[in-house]
């Protein structure tokens, strides 16, 4: 588990995409920061720090992108060129699944980490919370990501729905987020008119619980759950190709 | 020592049923030939063996244990299609898997593998530089990985060269004599033959023949075709040869001194032998010809 876990993550880090990703996230964290200074007092968001606001909104917005777009290949690659029949030969496959489960987790890890000392350093401060929740973010990524290389079996089809998943999922998160839904309403009519058309209602709030965007907004441990939904997508995973023949 | 222990193993694909209910046992210092046709479904059950794919029904059990995962690291499995990580080197890839098997063999060790297999001088190039037949053989070299106690060899010596073919069958014994059991498939029959103990043939799903050698030739030949040395002998004898030998023998062929009889029974030889003598005529040796496994394949 842990070669694997290692060699996924030196390959991202070798890899000129991550480098890319990580000074795309330092340099825009400080281009907003910096605009977001300029700003007066009644527009910034209180004492929240402008460069916690942008990295913040950095991982939010384009950390599906990016996750998605560096490792949405990290097993359907294996599977379509069949390396993946001498490592299930040798190891189990809850420890395949693991071992490169972690690696890309490691890659954010130390990404989200050396944004975060950077910023920081000119932020004089660390911001431990937001750094937490980030990586809570950042697990749920990794998960799905493992979860769309799983179910879509070739690369070149997992790399376009990559891109259009990573552009979709953080503008409908912002959609869902503000969604607001009226339960008192809909427990009482929705015995009595349960039409599809009422049922449907329920998407987008269902939507809200599923994906990460909503937690950000808490300043307690549920921050955390996006943490343990990406591992539930992970043992998903576990289970389904336990079963699978490759 | 049953190795391995096969029990009514089968495989769907969709509706289709590819390997229809094989029951089967490998002993321990075996070498086992698993042969057959183009989508007989030698390699469908080399990878429910080896937990790259799973059966529909059935089990089989390798060193005791029907939880492959537990014996993972006794076991050495060369697929025959498996690709490799191009922009590693051949030693490279031996240390990957030996770390994805979590055992840590020296350097040393691992190019001591790599030398077995003939990869000589190979170890630090690139795999995207090798050749199909270098490939094989690196296949065979991440098989031997940690001193597997049983190896699943699907094709070794398919695409190589005969000095290297020979090679890897030289290994394969070596290892069968220090107590490894080997499995293997292979479309070489001369070589099934040459170096396998016990031989078991697929066909359709379903094993149909199924034994050593020696029991297969006892088993699916009737026939016998018996070879005679013989000394000078006159033309007009030669002549009356098949008249002679007649109520012993199916057919007969003489060629440069040779008498080659067919007969259904390998008994009848000392009559015709008896009735050759009675002729005055020399006999220098007396060859039993077994039947090939070629002919017991296609029979």
């Amino acid at each position: 588990m842990y070669t694997l876990m290692w060699r996924e993550f030196f390959s991202l880090l070798k890899s000129f995409k991550s480098i890319a990703v990580v000074a795309f996230f330092i340099l825009v964290t400080f281009i907003i920061s910096r605009f977001l200074g300029k700003l007066p007092y009644q527009f910034a968001l209180g004492n929240t720090s402008p460069f916690l606001l942008s990295i913040r909104f950095l991982v939010g917005a384009f950390g599906f992108l990016f996750g998605l777009a560096l490792s949405h290949d990290i097993l359907n690659r294996e599977m379509e060129s069949q390396t993946i029949r001498y490592l299930v030969t040798k190891t189990p496959r809850i420890n395949l699944i693991a071992g490169k489960s972690l690696g890309i987790y490691l890659f954010w890890i130390f990404s989200v980490t050396v944004s975060f000392i950077i910023i920081s350093y000119y932020a004089k401060s660390f911001f431990l919370f937001s750094y937490i929740q980030l990586l809570s973010f950042m697990a749920y990524v990794v998960g799905f990501t493992i979860m769309l290389s799983f179910f879509i079996k070739k690369t070149t089809y997992s790399m376009f729905i990559s891109v259009i998943l990573g552009i979709l999922i953080p503008a409908l998160g912002a959609y869902v987020t503000a969604i607001k839904i009226d339960w008192d309403t809909l427990i009482f009519t929705l015995p009595v008119n349960n039409e599809t058309g009422n049922l449907l209602v329920f998407i987008p709030y269902f939507l809200k619980f599923i994906l990460p965007y909503y937690y950000f907004s808490f300043d307690s441990a549920l921050s955390l759950i996006p943490f343990f939904l990406g591992v539930l997508f992970i043992i998903l995973v576990i289970i389904l190709f336990k079963r699978s023949d490759l | 020592m049953k190795v391995i222990e096969v029990k009514n193993l089968k495989k769907k694909f969709g509706d289709k049923l590819i390997v229809k209910g094989l029951t089967f046992d490998v002993y321990e210092g075996e070498i086992f030939g698993f042969i057959g046709r183009n989508g007989a479904g030698k390699s469908t059950t080399v990878n429910m063996l080896t937990g790259i794919s799973y059966p529909s029904e059935g089990n089989c059990h390798i060193l005791g244990q029907e939880n492959i995962d537990l014996v993972k690291k006794d076991i050495g499995v060369m697929p025959d299609a498996a690709n490799y990580y191009y922009e590693m080197t051949a030693l490279e890839h031996l240390k990957f898997f030996a770390g994805v098997k979590k055992i840590k063999p020296t350097t040393i060790e691992l190019m001591n593998i790599l030398k077995a297999v003939g990869l000589e001088g190979n170890e630090r190039k690139k795999v995207k530089a090798f050749s199909f037949g270098m490939k094989k053989k690196l296949g065979v070299a991440q098989a031997l990985i940690g001193n597997p106690k049983v190896l699943f060899l699907d094709e070794p010596t398919s695409g190589l060269d005969i000095q290297s073919s020979l090679e890897i069958q030289q290994l394969i014994l070596d290892m069968a004599k220090e107590k490894r059991t080997i499995f293997m498939t292979s479309h070489n029959l001369a070589e099934v033959e040459k170096i396998c103990s016990r031989i078991a043939i697929i066909e359709d799903g379903v094993i149909n023949k199924y034994g050593s050698m020696e029991d297969l030739q006892k088993k699916y030949t009737n026939e016998q075709l018996v070879s005679i040395e013989l000394g000078q002998i006159p033309q007009n004898i030669v002549e009356k040869m098949t008249e002679i030998l007649s109520p012993f023998v199916i057919e007969t062929h003489y060629k440069e001194g040779y008498l080659y009889c067919r007969i259904e029974d390998r008994n009848l030889t000392p009559k015709i032998i008896f009735a050759l003598s009675k002729e005055e005529i020399e006999i220098f040796e007396v060859k039993q010809e077994k039947a090939t496994l070629e002919e017991i394949f296609l029979k």
